[in-house]
C-alpha cells in the first residue's frame, strides 16, 4: 500500500468517524418520552369503529417504538400509556380524558372520532391542561377551539364544511344541479352539521330538498322515517350516518319499493360498510377525503390485517389515527421535546412541502433526516396531510367510493376540490 | 295520506306490542319485588343473541330459536333473582334498583366481549316485502305480529284466569294482604322473575326481527320506553302495561302523520313519549290504569 492510498483510506475513515460522531451527537442531545393516550368509543354504539381506531393507533406507536429500537435511540421513547373508553358520549369522554391527562400524564391524545366528544374533551380537559389532541371528528368547529398561541386540536381529516360542498358538487354532476334530493341525517353533531352544510351548498346551486329528515339513530325502528324519505318523488338521496345505524334505516327503505341505492350518496362514514361489520348497498356512492390515496395506504391495510387483534375488521378511516401517531412523533423529534406546545410548533413543518417525502414505511430514514436537521414531509396513509397552522389538513382531492354488486366497495373516481 | 296513516298505525302497533309485552314483565317485577329492574333492556339483548346462536349458528328455525331465547332469558332472570337480588332484599328500592343497573351493564359487556360489537341479524329475509293493500310488511314485522298474536292473549289469560296470574296480581296490588290470604309470596316472587325473563325473551326476538339488524345495544335503546310504558300503565298494573305499550307505540308513530298538522319531526318521537310521561306524573301519578291510593 503506497502512501497516497494510505492517506485516502485514512481520510475516508476520518470522514466516516466524523459523520458517525455527528449522528451520535445529534441523537444524543434528543431525549424525550412521548406518552400517547387513545380516546375512543370502545363499547356502546361506536364500539366497532372504536376498537379499530384504538388498534390503528397502537399499530402506529408500535412501528415508532420498533424504529427507535432499531436505531438504538435509547433516549427517545414513544409509548401507548392507556386506551380509554369514551362510549361515544361527551360526559364519559371527558371523564376518560381526565384520566389520561391527570393520572397517565399523556402528551398526546389520539381521538375521539366523534366531534361531540372531541369538543367536550378539548374545552374541558385538553386545552386547559395543554395536551395535544388528534381527532377523527369532522366538525369544522373543532379547530376553531385553537385560540391560544399553540394549536392543540389537530384534525387529520377534512372537515364537514368541505365535505358538504364536495357532496353537493358530485351529486350535481351525477343527477343535475336542479335535482330533488331527500336528505337523511343522524341526530348528532356530525349528522346535523354536515347535512346543514350540504343543504346550504345544494340549494345555493339551484337544487331542492323535498324532505329533510333528521332521525334518532337509536330508535328501535325507523320505518316512519323511511316512509318520509321516499316522499316528494326525489331524484336521489343523501345519507349522513354510520354504517351500524344506517343498516336500520336501509331495510325499511328497501321495503318501500321506492328507494334506489344507485341514486343514493353517503357521507364518508358510509364509504364501505362491509368492512365495518355491516353491509353495502350496490350502486350507492360516498365521498372520502383522500383516505385511500396515500401511497402507503395499502401497506397500512396489510399491516392492520396482519397485526391487529383477531376479529377486528379493517376500517379505512382508522388511517387517521395511524397517521396521527407518526405526525406527533416526528414533530416531537423535530422539536426535541415531548411538550405539547413545542410539538405543536412543528406539526406543520413535518407535514408540508418543501422537504423529502417519507411514509411510515420509511420511518427509519425520516427519523435520520430529522436528526440531521433536514426538512421532511411526512405523507400519511390518508394522503399528503398538509396541515395548516390552524390545525386543519388541506385535502385537495376526494375519493368517490361505490358499493359493488358483489358486496365490496372501491374507489371509482378521485376528484380535485378547491375550497 | 290514508295509506300513510294505515302504515303508521301498523308500525305503531308493532312497536307497541314490543313495549306492552316487555312492560308487563317489568311492572310485575316492580309490583311484586319492589325493584325497578333496569337490566330489563339487557335481558332483551341477551335473548336476541341466544336466538342468533340457535338460528344462525345451529341452523334452528325461528320458532325454535324464539322458544330457546325465551327459556334461556327466563333462567337468566331467575338467576339474577336467586343469586343477587333476593339475598340483598331489605336494602331498599334505590340500592336494589341500582344493582340492576350494574347487572345490566355486566350482561351487555359479556355479550359485547363474546359476540363483538358488529351488527348481527337473524336468518330472515329482510329485503322481502309482504304487500297487504295499503300497508307493506317485512317478514320480520310479520313474525312480530304472529308472536304478539300468541303471546299477548296468553299473558292476558295467565293473569286473568290462572291461580298463578291472580296471585301475581294480588301480590302486586297488596303484598301483605296477599300473604295473609295465603298466597306464597316467595314462590310468586320466583315465578314473576321467570315470567319477566320470558317476556323479555319474546321482546328481544321481536326487536331483533323488526329492527332487522342489532348489536349489543339493542335492549338499552328500548329500556326507557319500557319504563315509560310501566309508569304510563300504572306501576304494578299488568293490564295497564299491556294497554300502555300499545298506546305509546301508536301515539309515537301517529304523531308523525302528515295529516296531523304536518306531522311531528320523527326525531321528536321519543320526546313526545317523555312529555307524556312528565304530564302523567304531574297530573295522574298513578298512571292511566293505576288506582289512586289514599292513606
Amino acid at each position: 500500500m503506497d502512501l497516497r492510498r494510505l492517506l485516502l483510506l485514512g481520510a475516508v475513515a476520518g470522514v466516516a468517524v466524523a459523520l458517525g460522531q455527528g449522528v451520535a451527537a445529534a441523537a444524543s442531545d434528543v431525549t424525550f418520552d412521548l406518552r400517547y393516550g387513545v380516546l375512543a368509543g370502545l363499547t356502546g354504539d361506536p364500539a366497532a369503529d372504536g376498537q379499530a381506531w384504538n388498534e390503528a393507533a397502537r399499530l402506529g406507536i408500535d412501528q415508532i417504538a420498533a424504529a427507535l429500537k432499531k436505531r438504538g435511540l435509547s433516549g427517545v421513547k414513544a409509548e401507548l400509556i392507556d386506551s380509554q373508553d369514551s362510549q361515544g358520549t361527551p360526559q364519559a369522554g371527558v371523564e376518560a380524558a381526565q384520566k389520561l391527562v391527570q393520572i397517565d400524564r399523556v402528551n398526546v391524545i389520539i381521538g375521539d372520532f366523534y366531534s361531540s366528544v372531541t369538543s367536550a374533551v378539548a374545552t374541558a380537559v385538553a386545552i386547559p391542561n395543554q395536551v395535544l389532541v388528534f381527532t377523527g371528528g369532522t366538525s369544522p368547529a373543532l379547530t376553531k377551539l385553537n385560540t391560544g398561541p399553540a394549536a392543540l386540536i389537530w384534525q387529520p381529516v377534512a372537515a364537514d364544511d368541505m365535505q358538504g360542498q364536495v357532496l353537493a358538487r358530485i351529486i350535481g354532476e351525477e343527477l343535475g344541479k336542479n335535482a330533488k334530493i331527500n336528505v337523511a341525517a343522524r341526530n348528532d353533531a356530525y349528522g346535523t352539521s354536515l347535512s346543514a352544510v350540504f343543504k346550504d351548498a345544494w340549494t345555493a346551486s339551484g337544487g331542492t330538498i323535498p324532505k329533510f329528515v333528521v332521525y334518532n339513530q337509536q330508535q328501535p325502528t325507523l320505518d316512519t322515517e323511511a316512509q318520509q324519505l321516499v316522499e316528494g318523488a326525489p331524484d336521489g338521496w343523501l345519507f349522513v350516518d354510520f354504517c351500524q345505524t344506517f343498516a336500520k334505516l336501509a331495510q325499511p327503505l328497501s321495503r318501500t319499493g321506492k328507494w334506489d341505492p344507485a341514486r343514493s350518496f353517503g357521507s364518508d362514514t358510509l364509504n364501505d360498510c362491509a368492512t365495518r361489520g355491516s353491509t353495502n348497498y350496490p350502486g350507492m356512492r360516498a365521498t372520502q377525503a383522500n383516505a385511500s390515496s396515500g401511497a402507503s395506504f395499502p401497506a397500512f391495510k396489510a399491516l392492520f390485517e396482519k397485526s391487529a387483534k383477531p376479529g377486528l375488521a379493517f376500517q379505512p378511516f382508522t388511517a387517521e389515527a395511524f397517521d396521527s401517531t407518526f405526525v406527533a412523533f416526528l414533530a416531537a423529534l423535530e422539536a426535541k421535546s415531548a411538550q405539547p406546545a413545542k410539538i405543536s410548533q412543528h406539526v406543520v413543518s413535518v407535514t408540508t412541502d418543501p422537504g423529502t417525502a417519507y411514509t411510515f414505511e420509511q420511518l427509519d430514514q425520516a427519523i435520520q433526516a430529522v436528526l440531521d436537521g433536514k426538512k421532511i414531509h411526512f405523507v400519511g396513509a390518508t394522503g399528503p396531510l398538509n396541515f395548516s397552522a390552524n390545525g386543519r389538513v388541506n385535502a385537495l382531492a376526494y375519493d368517490i367510493w361505490q358499493h359493488k354488486p358483489d358486496g365490496s366497495a372501491a374507489v371509482v373516481k378521485t376528484v380535485a376540490f378547491q375550497p | 295520506m290514508l295509506q300513510q296513516l294505515a302504515q303508521l298505525t301498523l308500525n305503531g302497533l308493532i312497536t307497541g306490542a314490543i313495549l306492552a309485552l316487555t312492560g308487563v314483565g317489568a311492572t310485575l317485577v316492580f309490583g311484586i319485588q319492589r325493584i325497578a329492574n333496569f337490566a330489563q333492556g339487557e335481558l332483551l339483548t341477551f335473548a336476541a343473541y341466544v336466538g342468533l346462536v340457535l338460528n344462525a349458528v345451529y341452523g334452528q328455525n325461528l320458532a325454535v330459536a324464539t322458544l330457546g331465547a325465551v327459556l334461556a332469558t327466563a333462567l337468566l332472570a331467575l338467576a339474577m333473582h336467586l343469586l343477587v337480588l333476593r339475598p340483598l332484599r331489605g336494602r331498599g328500592l334505590v340500592a336494589t334498583s341500582l344493582i340492576t343497573v350494574g347487572l345490566g351493564l355486566m350482561i351487555r359487556d359479556v355479550v359485547f366481549i363474546v359476540a363483538g360489537p358488529q351488527i348481527r341479524q337473524l336468518r330472515i329475509d329482510q329485503s322481502a316485502v309482504l304487500d297487504l293493500g295499503p300497508v307493506r310488511l317485512s317478514p320480520g314485522q310479520a313474525v312480530a305480529i304472529a308472536i304478539t298474536a300468541v303471546a299477548a292473549p296468553a299473558v292476558a289469560f295467565l293473569l286473568a284466569r290462572t291461580t298463578l296470574g291472580k296471585s301475581m296480581r294480588a301480590v302486586a296490588d297488596n303484598r301483605d294482604l296477599a300473604a295473609i290470604a295465603g298466597v306464597d309470596v316467595e314462590r310468586i316472587g320466583t315465578w314473576v322473575w321467570l315470567l319477566a325473563g320470558g317476556l323479555a325473551g319474546i321482546g328481544g326476538i321481536m326487536v331483533a326481527v323488526v329492527q332487522g339488524t342489532f348489536d349489543p345495544n339493542l335492549g338499552f335503546q328500548v329500556l326507557f320506553l319500557i319504563f315509560t310504558t310501566v309508569v304510563l300503565g300504572g306501576i304494578g298494573s299488568a293490564y295497564g302495561a299491556l294497554a300502555a305499550g300499545f298506546v305509546l307505540g301508536l301515539v309515537m308513530e301517529l304523531s308523525t302523520w302528515s295529516g296531523f298538522a304536518g306531522g311531528l319531526e320523527p326525531r321528536f318521537k321519543p320526546v313526545l313519549a317523555f312529555l307524556a310521561l312528565i304530564l302523567l306524573l304531574l297530573y295522574r301519578p298513578q298512571g292511566l290504569f293505576g288506582k289512586a291510593r289514599v292513606l
